[in-house]
């Protein structure tokens, strides 16, 4: 278990503020925010790597900073994955099992079959920069997993992945989860967010503005910025469907009818944008409401009047 | 892998002044080659010479002590330096950098003063019975004066070319700092340790001015050349000169050849 209590670090143009936090043990955690916010610093805190200037870190209930970055047992995958490339792929991958005097008997057997199970076997005579972003992104994944640690930290490691490619990566690592492994991820992409985390942390500005459940999060933004952050186009003030105070809606979940029907507002379209297969729309109703539906949920062209659909579950309160 | 240019007329103006420095160097080569080639007896005679032999073979081997004192104490000072953002480190590269700046010889005014027999550090050392005025310990410590800054800067750009989360991964997976940097950083800067040793060696066999403030006895190939031209002539310094110039081809050449073997780059990290 990974807790954070009122930790504070400073790093130049960097910065962290009293920011509390705890990751149980064999959950996966998702760091989100935007570039910039700390989500990189606050993993470099976790491995290590940096002290915090104020504040506690306890792992597994013993304070951290008396835990060496290389007694850990929790280890990292950078964005760039970071590989060694002056070392063959097999050499990157038993270089912490040589760190730990794994018998190289051992080390080679383990290497052999993380290889395997990631699709990399014939990789390992290879150099890391003659690999594509994909296969270094596996490497990266078999070189931590080789020393068997207990936590593992991941910087946005899909970012430089092709869509397929990143799929199949999220899948390789839902399984290694299930296997009982703490995952802690930094990523900005929702998507990922949403097929990953079973718990969330909001980072901005180096402040953890906000923790929860996946479903809690992404339901209860709790203020505007964040609410942006996670994808709602629309945020008003006011009373929205008989609702008071702010409110959010995504625009996925709002429909658009040609004619009149119970429960909706009149309004004219505005603008219509195509978006491969989903057009979006901005709608007048008074405000400005940011509509997206599928090609063929209708075709309303730029003026022309129809009727708006929210359902009471798409409006969400801040 | 070499790609071959695709000329245009900016390339080409280029190559017409880049012509001008390589004409130069070869043409000055090529006449004392062919100066020298014209009494091969003589060329023989001094390049064979005792003297000349053992003032190259001292002024090399000078030059290799100073490139072993870098690489002990250079490499760490490089390493300091290009991880350090601080201010202090700023003032260090400067002062490293003061001997590229200094005319040579108050270089070695400086180190002079320092090492004479009453010098600060030249006066404990004579205690112990190591003198620094005309013996091989004060060419060493002038040749070292002027080559740290080659050195260090050299090797202190690889590092800077290292990233450090390829060290911080390397921690996370069980390295000590030390490890690491034996391990990850110092395999990554081969390349830039290599040449810069080669920069520094080549500084250090070429210093003259420096030299002869603390040590104008034994001679370096830079005294002696300048000695015998001012006793014998230029026909006798030529000849020297001409006897150091392919010494000199024949080590750069291999130790290009070593270099290259030597590291690799890795600037897409």
């Amino acid at each position: 278990m990974i807790e954070f209590e009122d930790v504070s670090l400073s790093l130049g143009n960097f910065s962290l503020k009293d920011c509390s936090l705890s990751i149980e043990e064999g959950e996966y955690f998702v760091i989100m925010g935007p570039s910039g916010a700390g989500k990189t610093i606050l993993l470099e805190l976790i491995a290590g790597l940096h002290d915090p200037d104020t504040g506690v870190i306890r792992i597994n209930d013993s304070d951290a900073a008396k835990i060496p970055v290389e007694k850990r047992g929790i280890a990292i995958v950078y964005q760039d994955y970071a590989l060694f490339p002056h070392m063959t792929v097999e050499a990157n991958i038993c270089y912490g099992m040589q760190r730990r005097h794994i018998p190289p008997g051992e080390q080679t057997r383990r290497c052999t079959e993380l290889a395997d199970s990631f699709g990399i076997a014939h990789l390992l005579e290879r150099k890391p920069l003659t690999l594509s972003g994909g296969e270094a992104q596996r490497v990266a994944l078999c070189r931590a997993l080789a020393v068997k640690p207990s936590i593992i930290l991941l910087d946005e490691p899909y970012s430089a992945l092709d869509n397929e490619t990143r799929k199949s990566c999220i899948a390789d690592m839902k399984t290694l989860h299930k296997a009982g492994l703490t995952v802690v991820h930094v990523t900005h992409s929702l998507e990922e967010a949403k097929s990953l985390a079973m718990r969330i942390a909001i980072i901005r500005n180096g402040r953890v503005v906000r923790t929860g459940t996946a479903e809690e999060v992404f339901t209860h933004p709790m203020d505007e910025e964040t609410a942006r952050f996670l994808g709602f186009e629309n945020i008003f003030s006011g009373d929205v469907v008989g609702r008071a105070g702010r409110v959010c809606i995504r625009s996925e979940d709002i429909l658009l009818h040609p004619e009149k029907i119970e429960n909706s507002i009149p309004g004219t379209v505005l603008s219509a944008d195509i978006n491969g297969a989903l057009r979006i729309y901005r709608v007048d109703i008074g405000a400005v409401l940011t509509v997206t539906l599928g090609k063929r949920e209708g075709d309303y062209p730029v003026g022309s009047r129809v009727f708006v659909e929210i359902p009471d579950s798409a409006v969400h309160t801040i | 892998m070499a790609k071959k240019l695709k000329m245009n007329s900016f390339l080409f103006c280029c190559a017409l002044l880049g012509a001008l420095p390589v004409g130069l160097i070869l043409l000055a080569l090529i006449n004392i080659t062919l100066g020298q080639l014209s009494d091969p007896e003589f060329l023989w005679l001094v390049a064979t010479e005792s003297e000349v032999v053992g003032t190259i073979l001292l002024t090399f081997f000078a030059g290799l002590c100073v490139v072993i004192i870098l690489l002990i104490v250079g490499t760490p000072l490089a390493y300091l330096l290009a991880r350090s953002t601080t201010k202090t480190a700023k003032v260090i590269g400067t002062i490293i950098d003061l001997p590229v700046m200094l005319p040579h010889t108050i270089a070695g005014i400086l180190v002079y003063l320092l090492f004479m027999p009453k010098g600060w550090l030249g006066a404990p050392f004579s205690a112990i019975g190591i003198t620094f005025q005309d013996a091989f310990f004060g060419i060493v410590a002038a040749m070292l004066f002027v080559a740290t800054p080659f050195y260090v800067n050299t090797v202190q750009e690889g590092f800077g070319k290292v990233p450090v989360h390829l060290e911080n991964a390397a921690r996370t997976l069980g390295a000590s700092p030390f490890t690491v940097f034996r391990t990850v950083t110092l395999p990554m800067t081969l390349r830039h340790i290599s040449s810069g040793s080669v920069l520094a060696w080549g500084r250090s066999i070429s210093e003259f001015s420096a030299v002869i403030m603390i040590a104008y006895y034994p001679m370096v190939i830079s005294t002696l050349i300048y000695n015998r031209f001012m006793t014998g002539g230029l026909k006798e310094s030529s000849a020297v000169a001409f006897t150091m110039i392919l010494a000199c081809l024949l080590i750069f050449g291999v130790l290009r050849f070593v270099a290259g073997k030597i590291g690799g780059t890795y600037d897409r990290v």
